[in-house]
């Protein structure tokens, strides 16, 4: 500590603080101590880690990184951020993760032009929810849009999203006798989505939609993803390890995934942490490090880095795309099989560096937590004690310690954090939750101010919780029993709750 | 260049602290009732003088683009082109001189107005297209529903400008262009102003046209969290659960785009050496972009427009009641940026010119000198303005 105040005192001008910063107990540092930003405005989840914002050489490319997830790729070439296509899910991050840590909102009708719609399009095999659709048909996440003259694998004016009512088993009321959302304009209402897709909006003419179902899948926050990455596999495997053997809600721990040529830090095997699913192990392989190439199409080039030069594309979409007159007029002098090949080379043209893709990865890596707030208001403490004793602690975990040693980001390691999750999936038995039915315990940390930067409060996987009461009342399943605990709450009770979940 | 590792440091020594402390915090109790009335007057003045009056000057803006389309396409002439090129640049300077307010309405989170009016790179292969094929069907209302990447600033500016200048003439197809996608860049100038302002505050003939498209209104109408913005933020209703919630976006929104001006506008474009990255290259009116920004941060810091002082009820008196010294470099940083910015260009401030654009500065890689310094200003003014969030309680 005195060889840091004896460093405050040898500095004095603009890139040196002015102001004494206040001094808080741990848990006000969601993200540890390296982790967190002071920041509750519209812009909380936009902000670097502080080490990253102490860098010159990191901070200008977490800079740059950001520009990379907010910038539109486009078809056109010679315009900086060209390479978008042939066929594509959106052009850019931020057209599916507003404020990167905010959410879109629900919408009756899929249109990847209207900014509010962050949704993905899932279409699954009902046998086998929980696996990516991996026909040779479509990609994990369903395309809609296509750069001319290639044509999208769905029309996206075939999508029907409707938005069915529900009632529990207490006609959604709690156990006083009150009305879920109460004074809301929905009170005493729960909806879920219901998604299907016109066969005749499907390209391939042979695939039976009849025998496949659709569903929608909301983005989640980027901020704090470092530092879940962070976290070190031993650790949870001791969590999984630990909630065998307790006998109630043992959670799933993602599959082993073998990451060697996708992560330079850490090859090898390690166990899924990420997405709903826990289909993703670590950040360098993670939703975001893939997003920027299957979202987009944007061809990378990384040296060791596998299956990144290729399309985004199946095989049959490729067959389906040379035998279009319109595509193959763009290939003059080849034939249908030569298209194809071409489409489905592992060899294409780079449109991205890998100085822009490294910028990207910091940050990615680097977005921070914003800090928890009011700790100190009884009402706030009052709902984390009945936070802890309905037993919502059993998977929102709340705290972890980071490893000690992590490489990509040096600073992230050793942090104390406060996420409230366990990283493991748990079944919540919803009615119709798409592919999502095991689903990963979401971190709560920074929720609470996503109505100053979303303007709403749209929870779940699909949107389908208004507000924090009914994501809660969704909890069935594992979690029923705090479900019932939260439904005998008094009103005090159950609104003291929620403020501990607003302040975290 | 080092950023504020000494805050970082701070941060560090605080948490070894932390359990010395836990349990000390001060209950605010009156104080944050003082503070309260503080800030909603502060917040107050810049709704009124700053925000909103930024976004009226920006629709009226955009409105006279309409009126010199017209007029240019009455008759295409030398003067009716510069005429109409001035408009846009009018129009312009508003919008950059509202980017440190970039939340709210204008967010990608509310109605991605941003998002949908200055958009960068463009499709150009799209608007090719649309143009080799005499803009048949293009109508304003299907030119607003386009993709953004195909509308908004950049697009209307690639109609009327090239390497700096008016162009000489336009095709019936880009004039047709043109008039729709200036149509579209209205509705979206109007559509934030009415959401800041509220529809019963606008003058008759902003609502007529707000209203001209109903598309734009049914898209307002279902997004209520972002009506009559402006009264929300003042009384921290609405989003806001708390005054000092709505009036840390003050300084948040300075910071943010005190940031984007230094580290993303400017440096982005020269590390990459890509001209493609510089934005608004066919007017050559990006170094103005950059200081139309800085401009922004001081109206909001300031209060009021244009007004060379701060006002009584401004974020700059609070800060400097609360720690003069963060006032007074906060004051010289935005002028040091600012005359930053104009160095890159060699400004001439008698004839109101740059001896070299942006573009010339990224395409030659010259100036580099002064690019860093621009960048360093900027970077320096966003965290000075980062600590303002120490004195909010």
């Amino acid at each position: 500590m005195l060889c840091g105040l004896a460093l405050l005192a040898a500095c004095a001008d603009d890139k040196e603080p002015v102001v004494t910063p206040k001094v808080y107990g741990e848990e006000t540092y969601a993200g540890g101590i390296n982790g967190t930003v002071f920041n509750s405005s519209s812009f909380a989840y936009k902000q670097p880690v502080p080490p990253v914002d102490a860098d010159a050489t990191l901070y200008r490319q977490f800079m740059r990184g950001e520009r990379l997830s907010d910038k539109s790729f486009v078809a056109s070439e010679g315009m900086g951020y060209s390479g978008l296509g042939p066929a594509y899910i959106r052009k850019s991050c931020i057209a599916c993760h507003p404020s990167y840590g905010g959410r879109g909102q629900r919408v009756d009708k899929y249109d990847s032009n209207d900014s509010r719609n962050c949704y993905l399009l899932m279409i699954y095999n009902p046998n086998d929810p929980a696996l990516p659709l991996a026909t040779t048909y479509f990609t994990g996440m369903t395309q809609t849009r296509a750069v001319p003259p290639f044509k999208a694998p769905v029309d996206e004016d075939g999508i029907m999203i409707e938005w069915m009512l529900y009632v529990d088993e207490h006609g959604n009321r709690y156990e006083d006798g009150t009305p879920y959302s109460a004074g809301t304009s929905y009170e005493g209402t729960l909806i879920y989505p219901r998604v299907d897709i016109a066969q005749d909006a499907i390209l391939f003419t042979n695939f039976d939609m009849s025998r496949h179902k659709a569903s929608i899948e909301a983005t989640i926050g980027i901020y704090g993803t470092g530092l879940l990455d962070a976290i070190s596999d031993e650790d949870l495997r001791a969590e999984h390890a630990q909630q065998q053997a307790r006998g109630y809600c043992p959670g799933v721990i993602g599959a082993d995934i073998d990451e060697t040529g996708r992560n330079p830090y850490y090859p090898g095997i390690h166990p899924g942490r990420f997405t709903y699913l826990c289909t993703r192990a670590t950040l360098d392989n993670g939703p975001g490090a893939n997003a920027i190439w299957n979202i987009t199409n944007v061809v990378t080039d990384l040296p060791g880095r596998t299956g990144r030069s290729e399309l985004y594309i199946t095989r049959e979409y490729a067959r389906a795309m040379s035998l279009d007159p319109d595509v193959q007029a763009i290939y003059p002098g080849l034939l249908p099989q030569q298209i194809e090949d071409s489409l489905m080379s592992k060899k294409q043209r780079p449109e991205m560096t890998t100085e822009d893709y490294d910028a990207f990865m910091v940050w990615h890596r680097s977005l921070a937590v914003p800090a928890a707030r009011n700790l100190d208001d009884p009402t706030v403490q009052r709902g984390k004690s009945l936070f802890y004793d309905a037993g919502c602690t059993a998977c929102h975990r709340p705290s972890w310690t980071t490893r000690s040693d992590y490489r990509p980001m040096p600073s992230l390691s050793s942090q104390k954090i406060f996420p409230y999750t366990d990283l493991l999936r748990h079944d919540l038995d919803m009615v119709e939750p798409g592919r999502v039915r095991v689903c990963r315990t979401t971190p709560l940390w920074g929720r609470g101010l996503m109505k100053i930067v979303s303007g709403h409060t749209d929870k779940l996987h699909d949107l389908r919780a208004r507000n924090y009461e009914e994501a809660i009342l969704w909890h069935g399943g594992e979690a029923k029993q705090c479900k019932e605990k939260f439904r005998s709450l008094s009103k005090g009770d159950r609104e003291a709750l929620i403020k501990f979940l607003e302040a975290i | 260049m080092k950023r504020n590792i000494k805050n970082w440091l701070f941060g560090i020594t605080a948490g070894m602290l932390s359990i010395a402390f836990a349990g000390c915090e001060k209950d605010s109790g009156d104080e944050s009732v003082d503070n309260d009335a503080t800030y909603k007057a502060i917040l107050q003045e810049y709704v009124n003088a700053t925000t909103i009056p930024t976004y009226r000057a920006l629709a009226e803006a955009a409105l006279n683009m309409r009126a010199a389309n017209e007029a240019l396409k009455s008759g295409q002439s030398a003067v009716t082109i510069r005429a109409a090129a001035d408009a846009w640049v009018q129009a312009r300077i508003y919008w950059e001189q509202s980017e440190a307010f970039l939340f709210g309405p204008v967010s990608e989170d509310a109605f991605d107005i941003d998002g949908h009016i200055d958009s960068w790179p463009l499709e150009k292969s799209a608007i090719d297209a649309v143009l080799a094929n005499e803009a048949s069907g293009l109508t304003s209302e299907s030119c607003w529903r386009k993709d953004a990447e195909e509308i908004g600033f950049h697009v209307t500016e690639y109609l009327l400008f090239r390497d700096g200048q008016p162009r000489a003439s336009l095709s019936n197809a880009e004039l047709k262009y043109l008039t729709a996608a200036t149509d579209a860049l209205i509705w979206d100038c109007v559509l934030a102003y009415v959401a800041w302002a509220g529809e019963a505050n606008v003058s008759q003939n902003i609502r007529t046209v707000f209203r001209e498209n109903q598309d734009i209104v049914d898209f307002y109408e279902e997004n209520t969290a972002y009506h009559n913005f402006g009264d929300k933020l003042k009384n921290a209703t609405g989003n806001y659960s708390s005054v000092a919630e709505a009036f840390g976006e003050i300084a948040s929104g300075c910071a943010d785009i005190a940031d984007e001006v230094g580290a993303t506008k400017i440096e982005s474009p020269f590390a990459t050496h890509k001209v493609e990255e510089v934005e608004s290259w066919y007017s050559w009116h990006s170094l103005a972009d950059y200081e139309g920004n800085i401009v922004s941060i001081r109206n909001a810091y300031f209060g009021g427009r244009d007004t060379g002082a701060p006002k009584t009820n401004s974020l700059s008196a609070f800060v400097a009641g609360k720690n003069s010294d963060l006032d007074n470099r906060i004051k010289a940083k935005i002028e040091d940026a600012i005359a930053k910015i104009r160095a890159i260009g060699n400004y001439n401030a008698a004839t109101g010119t740059y001896q070299y654009s942006f573009y010339e500065v990224v395409r030659d890689q010259i100036r580099g000198e002064q690019v860093e310094a621009a960048v360093e200003a900027c970077t320096d003014l966003s965290t000075l303005f980062k600590q303002i969030d120490n004195l909010i309680d």
